[in-house]
C-alpha cells in the first residue's frame, strides 16, 4: 500500500471538515445557529468591503501585538535575572506562582474599573496573561541549560559576560521561542475575552454585537478570522523556530 | 626487553624529580562533602605528582572521587584543605594552561564544528584570520577537516569526541584533563580514538590526566597509572606501565602489557568487591 503524503491528508481532513460543517448546516434545527459555509464567506466579503473587517482585525491585532511585545519585553529580562540569580528569584518567585494560577479574565473587571475601556485596560491585561506565561517558560529554559557546557566554556577561558551571551542566551534560545508561542496563545485567548466584556472595536466585540443581533454568519465568520489569525500566528513562530533552532538534536518526524 | 625498557624509563619517564619537571604537585588534599545525611568524603589526604608531559590514567570505583579530583585540578571544584600546584602556582579557578575534555562532549550545539573549536581562541582575543587558521590546524589533526562547517548533531558520538579533543588542543594548554572520555563509544571507535589521541600527544606534547573505567585503556595510554578506591576516595596504588611508544592496538597483545593489565585488573577488581560490599 502507498502511503499518502501528510499534507494531502491535511487537504483531506480540511475538505472533510467544511462538508461536515456544511452537511449539518443544511439541517433545519442545527442551521439556525450553525449558518452555512456559504453564508459565513458572503458575510465575509460584506464585512471586507464596508470596511469593518480590516477595522476590527487591526485593531484586535494592534492589542494583541502590543500587549504581547511589552509582555516579552519584561519577561526576557525577568526570566535570565530570575535563573541566574537566587536573591531576584527569592523576590519575584512567590508573586509569579500566585499569579500565574490567576486567569487573566478574572482580573478584568478590575482592570475596567481602574482603567476604563479603552485601550490601555486591553493592553495592561494581555501584558499580564502573556507576561506570566513566558516568564515561567523562559525561566525554565535558562535553568535547564547544561551544566557542563557552562563549564566546558570556563574552562576554555570564559567569564561570566562570555558564559552568559555565548552559552546561556543561544542556549535558551529554543525556549524563548517557545515561551512566544505561548505567549501569544494566551494574548489571543485573552484579548477576545477581553474585547466580549467592553469595547468598540474589534474581532471580540465584532462576535458580541453580532449575538446581539442574532447575526449568526457573523458570529462564526469572527470566529473562523480568530482561529486562521492565531493558527497564522503560531506557523509564523514554527517558521522562526526552524530557520534559527535547526541546530537542535530533536527527532525528526 | 629489560635493556630496552630501562633505557626507554630514561627517556621518556625520568626518574629524578628535578623541580622544573613537575607539572601538577598535590598535597595532602581533601574533598568533603556535606549532604541530608551527613558528610561524604570525596578525597582524603591525597599526594601526587605528576611530571611534565607525563600521560596519567587513574582507574577506580565509581564514587572513588577521581571525577572530584579532575575537577579540582580543572578548578571547577573547590578543595576542602590541601594544596594543588600546576606549575608551582596556586590552583584557584579554570585557567588557560589546563583543558578540559568531558565525557559528554559538552560541544556547543548552536556553533558550527569550526566555531566550537575557535570558541577558546575567541575568548583569547586571536583575531578571525589567526583562530580560524589554528582552529583548521586541529581539525585536520583529529581528522576532521571536511567537517568544519557541519552542526554537531550531523556528527557520530566519536566525531563529537574528536571535536572535543580538538577544541581543548586548540587553546594549547600545557595539561589536558580527560574524564572519561571515550566511556560512551563503542569498542572499535575507541580502539581508534585511543591510538589517535597517543599520536596527537607524541606529536604535541602535553601532561594528560585521563580518568577511565576501562582497565585496559588505562594501560594502553599511560605511563603511569593511579588505582583509586572509594569511601573515602583515595590514592590506593600507583602503577608504572614500562611498555615503550609508540604504542598501538598490537600492543594489546604484547606479554608484558597483557601481565600489567591482569596486575591492575585485579587490584581494581577488589576495590569494585569492597564498594559493593
Amino acid at each position: 500500500m502507498k502511503k499518502i503524503p501528510n499534507w494531502l491528508l491535511t487537504v483531506i481532513s480540511i475538505i472533510v471538515g467544511l462538508g461536515v460543517w456544511y452537511l449539518l448546516s443544511s439541517i433545519p434545527s442545527i442551521g439556525a445557529i450553525l449558518t452555512t459555509p456559504g453564508k459565513v464567506l458572503s458575510s465575509f466579503f460584506k464585512e471586507v468591503s464596508s470596511g469593518r473587517m480590516w477595522s476590527n482585525v487591526s485593531t484586535s491585532l494592534l492589542r494583541v501585538l502590543g500587549g504581547f511585545s511589552l509582555g516579552l519585553l519584561f519577561a526576557i529580562p525577568v526570566a535570565f535575572a530570575m535563573a541566574w540569580y537566587s536573591l531576584v528569584r527569592a523576590i519575584f518567585d512567590p508573586w509569579i506562582q500566585f499569579f500565574r494560577t490567576i486567569p487573566p479574565i478574572a482580573l478584568i473587571p478590575l482592570v475596567i474599573v481602574s482603567q476604563g475601556v479603552g485601550e490601555s485596560a486591553k493592553i495592561s491585561v494581555i501584558f499580564v496573561a502573556t507576561f506570566l506565561v513566558m516568564v515561567i517558560s523562559i525561566f525554565q529554559g535558562v535553568r535547564n541549560v547544561d551544566p557542563t557546557l557552562i563549564r566546558a566554556a570556563r574552562v576554555l577561558g570564559a567569564k561570566d559576560k562570555d558564559i552568559f551571551l555565548e552559552v546561556i542566551v543561544p542556549a535558551s534560545f529554543p525556549y524563548i521561542l517557545v515561551g512566544i508561542r505561548l505567549g501569544l496563545a494566551a494574548a489571543w485567548t485573552t484579548l477576545v475575552a477581553a474585547e466580549l466584556t467592553g469595547a468598540n472595536k474589534g474581532l471580540g466585540n465584532m462576535i458580541m454585537e453580532a449575538s446581539l443581533y442574532f447575526r449568526m454568519d457573523v458570529v462564526i465568520l469572527g470566529i473562523v478570522v480568530i482561529g486562521i489569525i492565531g493558527l497564522a500566528m503560531d506557523k509564523f513562530v514554527l517558521f522562526l523556530e526552524r530557520r534559527l533552532t535547526g541546530w537542535q538534536e530533536i527527532r525528526q518526524s | 626487553m629489560a635493556g630496552n625498557t630501562s633505557k626507554l624509563m630514561n627517556n621518556v619517564i625520568n626518574p629524578q624529580h628535578s623541580k622544573e619537571q613537575i607539572k601538577i604537585e598535590i598535597k595532602g588534599l581533601n574533598k568533603v562533602y556535606k549532604t541530608r545525611t551527613g558528610e561524604t568524603i570525596a578525597l582524603q589526604n591525597t599526594d601526587l605528582t605528576i611530571k611534565n608531559n607525563e600521560f596519567v590514567c587513574v582507574v577506580g570505583p565509581s564514587g572513588c572521587g577521581k571525577t572530584t579530583l579532575l575537577n579540582i585540578i580543572g578548578g571547577l571544584e573547590e578543595s576542602t584543605s590541601g594544596s594543588i600546584k600546576v606549575e608551582g602556582v596556586e590552583v584557584k579557578g579554570p585557567g588557560k594552561e589546563r583543558g578540559v575534555v568531558f565525557q559528554q562532549y559538552a560541544l556547543f550545539p548552536w556553533k558550527t564544528v569550526l566555531k566550537n573549536v575557535e570558541f577558546g581562541l575567541k575568548l583569547r582575543g586571536l583575531s578571525k584570520q589567526e583562530r580560524q587558521a589554528k582552529a583548521e590546524h586541529y581539525l585536520d589533526l583529529v581528522g576532521l577537516k571536511d567537517f568544519a562547517h557541519a552542526y554537531p548533531k550531523e556528527l557520530s558520538g566519536g566525531m563529537k569526541q574528536r571535536v572535543a579533543i580538538a577544541r581543548a588542543y586548540a587553546v594549547e594548554p600545557e595539561v589536558l584533563l580527560m574524564d572519561e572520555p571515550f566511556g560512551a563509544l563503542d569498542a572499535q571507535t575507541r580502539a581508534q580514538l585511543q591510538e589517535e589521541l597517543l599520536k596527537t600527544w607524541q606529536k604535541e606534547k602535553k601532561t594528560c590526566f585521563f580518568i577511565t573505567h576501562d582497565v585496559e585503556e588505562a594501560v594502553i595510554l599511560a605511563q603511569r597509572v593511579i588505582i583509586m578506591s572509594a569511601r573515602p576516595g583515595r590514592i590506593k596504588e600507583i602503577i608504572e606501565v614500562d611498555i615503550p611508544y609508540p604504542r598501538d592496538q598490537s600492543t594489546k597483545l604484547d606479554e608484558r602489557f597483557i601481565e600489567i593489565k591482569n596486575e591492575i585488573w585485579s587490584k581494581v577488581y577488589r576495590e569494585y568487591l569492597e564498594v559493593s560490599k
